[in-house]
């Protein structure tokens, strides 16, 4: 199995256990007429919400802050995307400075599993 | 997105990636010129090899700055506890919740207890015969995810002509072959390795020819090799193929 096939794997299993939190949030939602007795349920939705910063990058998925990838140029250039000093700008408006793309950008990313997550 | 990330340096830079760069599971460095290749590693990268936790220092390449060790920190540090710490199940909840998913089974498959077969030859000209089999096993039948079922051995059609002992001559077949999944005992003959024999089915043509007495050669084409049903695996059950196999075999006997 190649590593992106396991990748991909860990994504779904990460997606199940989510899975099974949403269903609680549900699940809990239908009872709140029941009599708790005075505990209050604190769902998934309301923790995940609370990871996101003020800037609106969900902190539950880590920032892409390590990108091991050199480019070669076919004009010879080299670029080490790991370099802190490499900045660029993202189509959706983030810039990348080594160290600070959020990671909910890879939320829809074509390989899929962490629409769930995030 | 992994893509605008690398699409948006070549952008900035007005230029063609030539070549891409990383470090391999192994430690070597890769090359390619591949794209896709790289949008892979970068996917596993993000992923995470591990899931480790600890990091103290974020400009350090550390374990636990992939996905599956930030998941797992933030669940741990950050407290995801829905009860408050009350037992479960919650006063007024329900005590039960359906939660739909995939079941890991292990296959069971029973010893074989008897078997038989049937075979059919018809000699349709001096050198022209068809050959049908049919081999099957009789017991409980085999317990997998997909529940009890008779367990089949092997259908094999074959259709050839044959004389080995005559320079000159030649035989050619096709052949069609299903084997269940833990059906195969083994013995069989053919030229195979063992894993085109375990939940298989397969085509097989093959030549053979006497250049001269005593020498024969051989060669057959296996294609066409997918699962006869599902195998389930951490996640969800796979349907998986298994590639064309040449075999060239040369014969002299003493």
């Amino acid at each position: 199995m190649s590593e992106v096939d396991i990748a991909r794997k860990k994504l779904a299993v990460v997606n199940e256990l989510v899975g099974i939190c949403e269903n609680i949030d549900k699940v809990m939602q239908e009872s709140q007429d029941s009599a708790m007795q005075g505990v209050t349920y604190r769902s998934w939705q309301q923790w995940k919400d609370k990871q996101e910063s003020v800037s609106g990058v969900i902190n539950i998925a880590p920032s892409l802050r390590y990108l091991d990838i050199k480019l070669t140029l076919q004009n010879g250039q080299s670029i080490d995307m790991e370099s802190t000093q490499y900045i660029y700008t993202l189509p959706f408006g983030f810039m990348k400075l080594g160290t600070n793309i959020g990671g909910y950008i890879l939320a829809n990313d074509a390989y899929g599993g962490v629409d769930g997550v995030l | 997105m992994l893509g605008d990330i690398l699409d948006a340096t070549v952008k900035k830079e007005g230029n063609v990636v030539k070549k891409y760069a990383f470090t391999g599971q192994n430690g070597e460095i890769i090359q390619t010129a591949d794209r896709q290749v790289a949008l892979d590693h970068m996917f596993a990268d993000f992923v995470g090899q591990d899931a480790a936790v600890m990091y103290k220092d974020y400009t350090i390449r550390q374990p636990g700055v992939n996905f599956m060790g930030n998941f797992l920190a933030k669940i741990a540090y950050s407290y995801y506890d829905p009860t408050a710490g009350a037992p479960i199940p919650l006063p007024g909840a329900p005590q039960e919740l359906l939660q739909t998913g995939y079941v890991l089974k292990q296959d069971k498959i029973p010893a074989m207890d008897r078997a038989a077969y049937i075979k059919v030859r018809r000699q349709l000209s001096d050198t022209v015969g068809v050959e049908a089999w049919k081999l099957n096993s009789f017991g409980e039948g085999t317990q997998d995810s997909h529940d009890l079922h008779d367990m089949q051995i092997a259908d094999v059609l074959g259709i050839g002509i044959a004389d080995t002992d005559m320079p000159g001559s030649w035989h050619a077949y096709l052949d069609y072959k299903a084997f269940d999944h833990g059906s195969f005992i083994g013995g069989t003959g053919a030229d195979l390795p063992d894993r085109y024999f375990d939940g298989i089915r397969s085509f097989t043509t093959g030549i053979g020819y006497v250049p001269a007495r005593n020498l024969l050669l051989e060669a057959s084409y296996t294609f066409g090799a997918k699962s006869t049903q599902m195998r389930d695996t951490l996640y969800t059950p796979e349907n998986f193929t298994l590639g064309d196999y040449t075999r060239i075999q040369m014969t002299y006997k003493f």
